[in-house]
């Protein structure tokens, strides 16, 4: 029997298609669009992040899912995709964010913690022996008095947005922030719109259980991860209006 | 570890001073080996920043290549984050750098000072990397007892950029005057939101009667 040489485009990263593609890397934006849905939002007082957590089970702890971190004392991450590529990702970006305080004495810029963390995702695209990332981030935080609001994929692409969403909801988000986004929103409001843009990515599959809400304001400049009382205040609400 | 040689740090005077809305950063240009005048025009002020400049004493070859590295850093610093490097960030990263080699130390003592988005700051650091803020008025080198006498008593917050010059050039001659390892002419250096300008000032000889003092 003759032996196969023939290897397929799609499995070593490092190498390009003939049309110019890395299939694995696209391979692992998919593990993204097939992830929960995270969203970002800025306004006018800060900015919020809103993940859902999709709980598949009743007997599964709702608190055990985390998909939002905090970063430093001023920047926080909301993650889609793998969970455990995102946690990696997030100990990284914890320990550049520490280094640079280390070498500077300076909390890091959130242009720069998203850039390195960037750098490093690149890597995995170029190099064989390893995979891509197959996550997502929202990296959100305040630099010089302004709210930030960066989307990564597993190609190491960096954008800055207004507003955004990753995972499997983005089409739907996406469209509700086009329609409805506005810089001058309070923080209140913008949650609510995210929440509407979760409940239109989910088809109303949220409660207080699977929803987490992050946020970060111009006043102190700290995130911080919003607790279960405070979430169920915007869901009432919500489900309210 | 190694002890520092004795020698360390002697044969230079270096001034810095905070002023309203600015810093001076001062020296005088000897540079000696042992009893040998070794240069009369020797640069001590280094620009590291567009506002940040770096006084040096102690081993020149070592303070040069600090000044290159950390050079090399701001630049580096300003061009990945579209901004500059505050003073602060320029004096922890050459401690971090000074501290790491602090078995085989480079023989300095630096004052980093300038202008940032906190305000004009300066700082001294020395050879195993301890650094700290000054408020007001700070000097290294074997002539700084000396100039430390007129600084500590010429010395008043809110002072004037010209008063400032003034006081720095004061307290060099002095020390031109009464420490060996101090001499020859005065380069002033002074950073503001503005400006970086440096100037050379004359040490003793063609000073001026009134000048004098």
């Amino acid at each position: 029997m003759q032996p196969q040489y023939q290897m397929g485009y799609d499995r070593a990263i490092t190498v390009f298609s003939p049309d110019g593609r890395l299939y694995q890397v696209e391979y692992a934006r998919e593990a993204v669009k097939r992830g929960t849905t995270a969203v970002g939002i800025k306004c006018n007082e800060g900015i919020v992040l809103i993940v859902d957590k999709r709980v598949s089970s009743r007997l599964l702890e709702p608190s055990s899912i985390e998909k939002i971190f905090r970063i430093d004392e001023h920047i926080g991450v909301a993650s889609s995709g793998l969970v455990g590529d995102a946690r990696a990702l997030v100990d990284r970006a914890r320990v550049e964010s520490q280094i640079n305080r280390v070498s500077y004495d300076e909390k890091i810029d959130v242009e720069t913690l998203a850039k390195k963390l960037c750098d490093h995702m690149q890597v995995y695209t170029q190099f064989g022996g390893a995979r891509p990332y197959g996550t997502a981030l929202l990296i959100v935080g305040i630099s010089d008095g302004e709210p930030r609001l960066f989307e990564t994929d597993p190609s190491g692409t960096l954008l800055e947005y207004k507003a955004t969403g990753i995972g499997t909801g983005r089409p739907a988000v996406m469209k509700t922030f086009d329609e409805e986004f506005d810089p001058s929103m309070s923080c209140s409001d913008a949650i609510m719109l995210g929440l509407k843009a979760l409940h239109a990515a989910t088809e109303g599959k949220f409660d207080v259980n699977t929803v987490e809400i992050g946020i970060i304001v111009k006043e102190d400049e700290l995130f911080r991860k919003m607790g279960k009382d405070e979430v169920k205040q915007y869901v009432d609400r919500f489900e309210a209006e | 570890m190694p002890e520092l040689p004795h020698e360390i740090m002697k044969g230079t005077t270096t001034i810095g001073i905070v002023f309203n809305g600015g810093v001076v950063l001062a020296t005088e240009k000897r540079a000696t080996m042992g009893n040998l005048v070794a240069s009369k025009t020797a640069k001590k002020v280094y620009k590291i920043a567009p506002r940040i400049g770096m006084t040096i004493a102690g081993g020149v070859g070592d303070a040069q290549q600090l000044a290159r590295i950390i050079q090399v850093e701001a630049s580096l610093y300003e061009i990945r984050r579209a901004k500059l490097m505050s003073v602060g960030a320029v004096s922890t990263l050459l401690s971090n750098y000074l501290n790491q080699n602090r078995y085989y130390p480079y023989y300095v003592q630096l004052l980093v000072g300038g202008v940032d988005e906190r305000g004009p700051s300066v700082y001294s650091v020395d050879a195993l990397g301890g650094a700290s803020r000054e408020d007001d008025i700070v000097a290294t080198g074997s002539g700084s007892p000396i100039a430390y006498g007129l600084l500590e008593d010429g010395y008043r917050r809110g002072m004037s950029e010209e008063e400032a010059i003034d006081l720095a050039v004061r307290s060099l001659r002095s020390a031109i005057r009464r420490d060996v390892g101090s001499g020859e002419d005065i380069n002033v250096v002074v950073i503001t939101q503005e400006k970086y300008e440096e100037k050379k000032v004359p040490g003793l000889h063609r000073v001026s009667p009134e000048a004098a003092n």
